[in-house]
């Protein structure tokens, strides 16, 4: 018989068992396949430390890099850099408190590491410990002041004071339906004298994704 | 036959038995003796017990133990855990909704009731709050704010549906105050009260008078109105006021209830006899009656000599998840600070409450699902038995009995929880000036009777600072 002539009526299941059967076929196959996918070992690729890899939508390096890059950028590029270069003065900045005021649980501490490599690769600015690394160089002094030779101890009250503190936060607004949701993260950042609290520099970075999630998977 | 091995199989992948109960168990009795770290070590010795269907259940279960224990880095480790793997569970998988159909709902990922999702994020941030991490105490409520969003839009104008949650909203107005936050706060305190009166629960009194308060100090009197909120009287001695500091006991009290399951069978053994047989958390009962006759065309066929359906089965089962609660001792907590007077606490969310609440408000949909569920096992049953046929009633008998028992074990309620949250979370709450204080937390039943003590030595308060400290009294 030619495999496309019609089913035998006598052959034709009409049993209630029949759409069961028929959903099993479908069903058995795409477990075995979903069995077959999910049997597959880790793969590991490495690539580039600046490649933009975006996976969940979160915050993530590329945006903590980018953000402060180009907001240490628009900071040197402002009006007070100039004024301090006129007094013949290379402004010492330290970085302070960035607060996390977004619905993620971001790691300031890497952020702020950005800025201040920023900073410091810009060559224009020079750049003291923050407040946790100057007490252990502290510690280490005592130390030295102890224990090391006279010719290579480090003196202390020889601590660069800085004149500028760049502090901020990170802001975040997000609007969710359904596996559809809009994140809209702010950036702020301030740079103030510490002598005078004058606030020399304000600038803001803004970041929208579109995150899209599937309901359903096989 | 090929129904009988596909009977078979589906037995192999649903027809596990509720291990909810096997859990409590093994973890109830260290657990109930404040041992939390041995409940801790029962559960990683033994993770099969949760399997890879319940591996939410599993962190949650090791976060929160963390947390009873004092472990706050290691429970906001495992509830972070847990709240990825409900997060991923966003996406269902098809073949997985299609299995339990034709097995059971314990095949599909456990996700969380929404309760259980929003305490999870409480549960974060009271560790975070233990360690002094504000900002990210308030990552948590910012989180939960955009999850209680999402169920307010779905939820519609259904009012019966959980879509906010007061003590998420105290605690985020707390948080938030401490943080210098003021708006925030008092949007929080707003959304607090509301949350109460909109599921017709009674608003803590604290919480009520606090509120006033505060909203009259910050020019948003008609809040007062809108909430229909006492109006404000002068605070007493020790009572908390909105920007000032203050030390939060939390109180995580009892034992919060279980699910079980209720179930229904029955066997029609034709020309024999009736049984139904139902069990539920109240009991069991079972009765057997004669069942009628066979028909005339069975009669006929049995006259002619020819074989009949007598012998035969039919069977049917159904298994619902129902409410079962757990006796607990402790219910509230009192907080006494050196030279400073001391503080009840009060009720702020009742795990009773959520979960009957969720039962309700699932009751319809669960039941459409297994009702899908059992017609289709019913039907291949049916098929398997009408194969299976000899001329031989008794034998027939057997082979029935044996299908029907087959199926049978695959109907089973989905009775997972988190069955390891206290029964009530509770706020003690004390106005200190700033400076540093020596503490100490008891646990009471609802005689007054101290169940268990805690001291807290040298806990420094900070000018406006919400300062939190916790005892667990899972007893």
């Amino acid at each position: 018989m030619s495999p496309f002539a019609a089913r035998p009526a006598y052959r034709r299941e009409t049993s209630a068992l029949y759409p069961f059967r028929r959903a099993a076929g479908i069903f058995v196959p795409a477990l075995a396949a979903m069995v077959a996918f999910t049997g597959c070992s880790t793969k590991v690729t490495r690539v580039s430390h600046d490649s933009t890899i975006d996976l969940s939508g979160r915050w993530n390096d590329t945006d903590s890099r980018l953000t402060a890059e180009e907001m240490v950028k628009d900071c040197l590029n402002g009006a007070w850099y100039n004024k301090y270069m006129v007094a013949q003065k290379t402004p010492t900045v330290i970085v302070g408190e960035i607060r996390n005021k977004s619905h993620e649980h971001i790691a300031t501490e890497t952020f702020i590491t950005d800025i201040e490599r920023a900073l410091i690769n810009s060559g224009k600015v020079e750049f003291v410990a923050n407040k946790g690394e100057r007490d252990q160089i502290r510690d280490e002094k005592s130390d030295q002041a102890g224990n090391a030779s006279v010719e290579t101890r480090q003196m202390s009250g020889e601590e660069s004071g800085a004149q500028l503190m760049m502090i901020g936060s990170l802001n975040s607004i997000v609007d969710k339906e359904g596996g559809k949701s809009v994140v809209f993260y702010q950036i702020n950042l301030e740079l103030v004298e510490i002598e005078t609290h004058k606030k020399v520099w304000i600038g803001d970075k803004k970041i929208k994704k579109f995150v899209e999630r599937s309901s359903t998977s096989m | 036959m090929k129904n009988l091995v596909f009977l078979l199989v589906a037995l192999g992948l649903g027809g596990c038995a509720n291990k909810s109960l096997v859990r409590f168990e093994k973890v109830s009795k260290a657990a109930t003796s404040q041992d939390f770290r041995r409940a801790i070590a029962e559960i990683r010795k033994d993770p099969g017990l949760y399997g890879s269907h319940s591996q939410l259940l599993y962190h949650m279960d090791l976060g929160i133990l963390y947390h009873y224990a004092g472990f706050y880095d290691s429970s906001l480790v495992e509830l972070e855990k847990a709240k990825r793997i409900e997060d991923e569970l966003f996406t269902r998988s098809i073949s997985n909704e299609a299995a339990s159909f034709l097995t059971n709902d314990n095949i599909r990922p456990y996700r969380g009731k929404p309760y259980e999702v929003v305490l999870m994020g409480v549960f974060q941030a009271f560790n975070y709050l233990a360690l002094g991490k504000t900002d990210d105490a308030l990552v948590e409520a910012r989180q939960l704010q955009i999850y209680v969003d999402e169920r307010k839009r779905k939820a519609g104008d259904d009012a019966e549906s959980y879509a906010d949650d007061g003590l998420y909203r105290t605690l985020a107005a707390l948080a938030y105050e401490s943080a210098g936050q003021r708006d925030d706060a008092l949007i929080s305190l707003y959304q607090a009260v509301k949350a109460y009166r909109t599921h017709g629960k009674d608003v803590p009194p604290g919480l009520g008078r606090y509120a006033a308060q505060a909203f009259a100090a910050n020019g948003r009197e008609e809040d007062i109105q809108t909430l229909k909120l006492d109006p404000p009287a002068p605070p007493s001695e020790h009572e908390p006021v909105f920007g000032n500091s203050e030390i939060v006991l939390v109180g995580e009290t009892g034992k919060a209830p279980m699910l079980d399951q209720t179930v229904f069978w029955g066997t029609w053994v034709r020309d024999g006899m009736l049984v139904v047989h139902w069990k539920g958390p109240d009991g069991e009962m079972t009765e057997a009656l004669p069942a009628p006759g066979l028909p005339a065309s069975e009669l006929k066929k049995a006259s002619k000599g020819k074989p009949t359906r007598s012998g035969t089965t039919f069977h049917i089962k159904f298994a619902m998840p129902s409410y079962k609660a757990v006796p607990s001792q402790a219910r509230h907590v009192v907080l006494a600070v050196d030279g400073q007077g001391s503080a009840q606490s009060e009720t702020y969310a009742d795990t009773e409450d959520l979960l009957k609440r969720y039962l309700d408000e699932t009751h319809t949909r669960l039941l459409v699902r297994t009702v899908i569920r059992v017609v289709l096992r019913t039907i291949a049953s049916e098929k398997t038995k009408s194969t299976l046929q000899t001329d031989n009633p008794l034998l027939n008998l057997a082979l029935n009995i044996g299908t029907d028992v087959l199926a049978d074990q695959l109907e089973q309620a989905d009775a997972r929880t988190w069955f390891l949250l206290p029964r009530h979370i509770e706020l003690a709450r004390l106005a200190v000036p700033p400076g540093t204080y020596n503490l100490q937390a008891a646990a009471k039943d609802a005689q007054g009777r101290v169940l268990s003590q805690k001291d807290f030595t040298d806990v420094t308060v900070k000018p406006r600072q919400k300062k939190f400290v916790f005892l667990p009294a899972w007893q």
